[in-house]
């Protein structure tokens, strides 16, 4: 878990971890009456909002893979949620941005002053020091996004600090603003190396059975027993012809102590 | 301060409260579902190898509940509840493991939503068109991440009749929404083509935690928030979006989905409705 700290957003505000859950706890019991506070003050800043009562849904509480996020949706605007625990914005959808047209896509270089100028608004700051991983353009069907993602890295470990900025391809317009962050406490300094990690973890699937498998990758994983750097390989069994089940497993080898496991199922 | 162009969405968005009737505040309790309303099938699984997709039928069941349907969970079901079920209908949710077909050269789509079987060697699943219904069909192979392999029979049973009046299908599910490939139609382009209102599935594997359902990542956390956020009335774009993220970005595959929509189609769950196509 992080450590409690205090956040600064736009200068405007100083609040302590404390003071923000108290008052998310407010939030929770005491209905419109909460409607004035710290979270609504966060948006109308970050969006530009004029001063008075905010047009929003309730909040309510969610998880996230990092702790627990507070949601509400902004009448025409679209859902945005801000982490309780820094007082800061951490997602943002715009509805109207959602769907896409006939016409061309935009170019990587567009999306990203896009996006860019977004993340100057919404989560200032917040890509300093991070690597922008490479876009990728996915088709949703009623939407095209280019999808730009920021993330912090340590040596050759990727960290669990994100923020993706979603784009549409047709509009350049921002369709979502998405960040989670926690704090690295494990080094990041392997013992194993890649092919060692590879090794391990196809020796977990049965004697013969061929697979395949992505180059693993180094990353610090966040698991129920805290944080470990891993190595992180994806391997697919091989099939013969005929109909098949699907699926695909995504190992975690320990990259100190080279233990294998697999981590995920598809 | 914003740049231009976010600037101009707020201001519009200021003065344009009611462009968002999705977003609207959704009634807090639970509807009843009323007599002769639409029935819905959510189905998950604990399958052979680790993939455990329990919850999702119950975050299903909880949305379509809310929306006024009378839902049914399958859970370590074969396909003959939910069969039985399609006629009345209004929505169909599945969550674990699709059947595939995959040409030589290794392009893969999901074909069927697999069920577990009505033995230990049967896997049932539910198809939508005759070629495919065809090709699920018959021996095949089935492997664990510790167990080895063993020999199947694939039993695959035909519901695309019963598609036209779906409000909703959704395959959270591998390849449940990838291109065609030698004719074989993902399970979200099939439904989507016999006019589905709204099919939503995915282009590429989606993982789950091995042996941990309730997760706060990957496909039990996308399921969550997506049904959370669906019962809440959301529109389906934006629940995905939330999804997706929630479920931990690319790492588990999530952010790949598609969302086909038909004319006319709902952007959300209310009111609990079978989908005619008509204005």
């Amino acid at each position: 878990m992080r450590t409690p700290l205090e956040k600064t957003f736009r200068g405007a505000a100083i609040l302590s971890a404390a003071l923000v859950a108290s008052v998310a706890a407010a939030s929770f019991t005491s209905g419109a009456a909460a409607q004035t506070d710290w979270k609504n003050e966060v948006l109308r800043s970050a969006l530009a909002l004029p001063a008075g009562e905010l047009d929003n849904s309730p909040w309510t509480q969610v998880d996230s893979p990092d702790g627990p996020r507070l949601q509400s949706g902004v009448d025409g605007v679209g859902l945005v949620q801000v982490d309780p625990e820094t007082g800061r914005l951490n997602e943002v959808i715009f509805e109207h941005a959602l769907t896409s047209g006939p016409s061309p896509d935009v170019t990587v270089d567009t999306a990203q002053i896009a996006a860019e100028g977004a993340l100057a608004d919404l989560l200032p700051g917040r890509t300093d020091g991070a690597v922008a991983r490479p876009a990728e353009l996915i088709d949703h069907g009623t939407w095209r996004e280019i999808r730009l993602t920021w993330q912090a890295r340590s040596g050759d470990a990727w960290l669990p600090d994100v923020v993706n900025v979603g784009v549409n391809a047709a509009t350049a317009e921002v369709a979502y603003v998405w960040s989670q962050q926690s704090p690295t406490t494990v080094g990041t300094v392997p013992t194993i190396d890649a092919s060692t990690a590879l090794a391990n973890a196809q020796a977990l699937l049965p004697p013969g059975q061929a697979t395949t498998a992505d180059q693993p990758e180094l990353v610090v994983a966040e698991g129920a027993g805290g944080q470990r750097l891993v190595w992180q390989v994806a391997l697919r069994p091989a099939h013969g012809a005929g109909p098949r089940i699907t699926s695909s497993f995504l190992v975690h080898v320990d990259a100190l102590s080279g233990d294998a496991a697999v981590h995920a199922t598809a | 301060m914003l740049n231009t162009k976010t600037r101009r969405r707020a201001q519009a968005a200021v003065l344009a409260l009611c462009a968002s009737a999705a977003l609207a505040v959704p009634p807090s309790a639970a509807l009843a579902a009323a007599p002769g309303a639409p029935t819905g099938s959510c189905a998950d699984a604990n399958y052979y190898d680790g993939l455990d997709v329990r919850s999702a039928a119950t975050y299903c069941a909880s949305a379509l509940t809310a929306a006024g349907f009378a839902p049914t969970r399958f859970t370590n079901n074969d396909g003959t509840g939910p069969v039985a079920q399609l006629p009345t209908d209004g929505v169909f949710a599945h969550a674990g493991h699709s059947i595939s077909y995959a040409s030589p050269a290794g392009r893969e789509v999901g074909i069927g939503s697999v069920f577990v079987g009505t033995d230990r060697n049967t896997i049932t699943s539910l198809t939508a068109e005759a070629q495919g219904v065809a090709y699920a069909q018959g021996p095949g192979q089935i492997c664990s991440d510790s167990g080895g392999c063993r020999a199947v029979t694939f039993r695959s049973l035909p519901y695309g009749d019963a598609m036209p009046k779906f409000g909703l299908a959704v395959f959270q599910s591998c390849f449940s929404a990838a291109a065609s490939v030698d004719g074989y139609k993902s399970l979200a382009d099939a439904s989507y083509a016999r006019r589905v209102g709204t099919s939503i599935g995915f282009t590429g594997l989606v993982y789950w935690l091995s042996n941990q359902p309730n997760a706060n990542v990957a496909g039990d956390a996308w399921a969550r928030r997506f049904w959370s956020d669906t019962k809440a009335g959301l529109s389906y774009g934006t629940a995905l979006v939330n999804a997706s993220n929630a479920a931990g970005g690319a790492t588990y595959g999530h952010h790949r989905y598609r969302i086909l929509r038909n004319a006319n189609a709902p952007a959300g769950l209310r009111p609990a409705a079978y989908y005619t196509g008509a204005v």
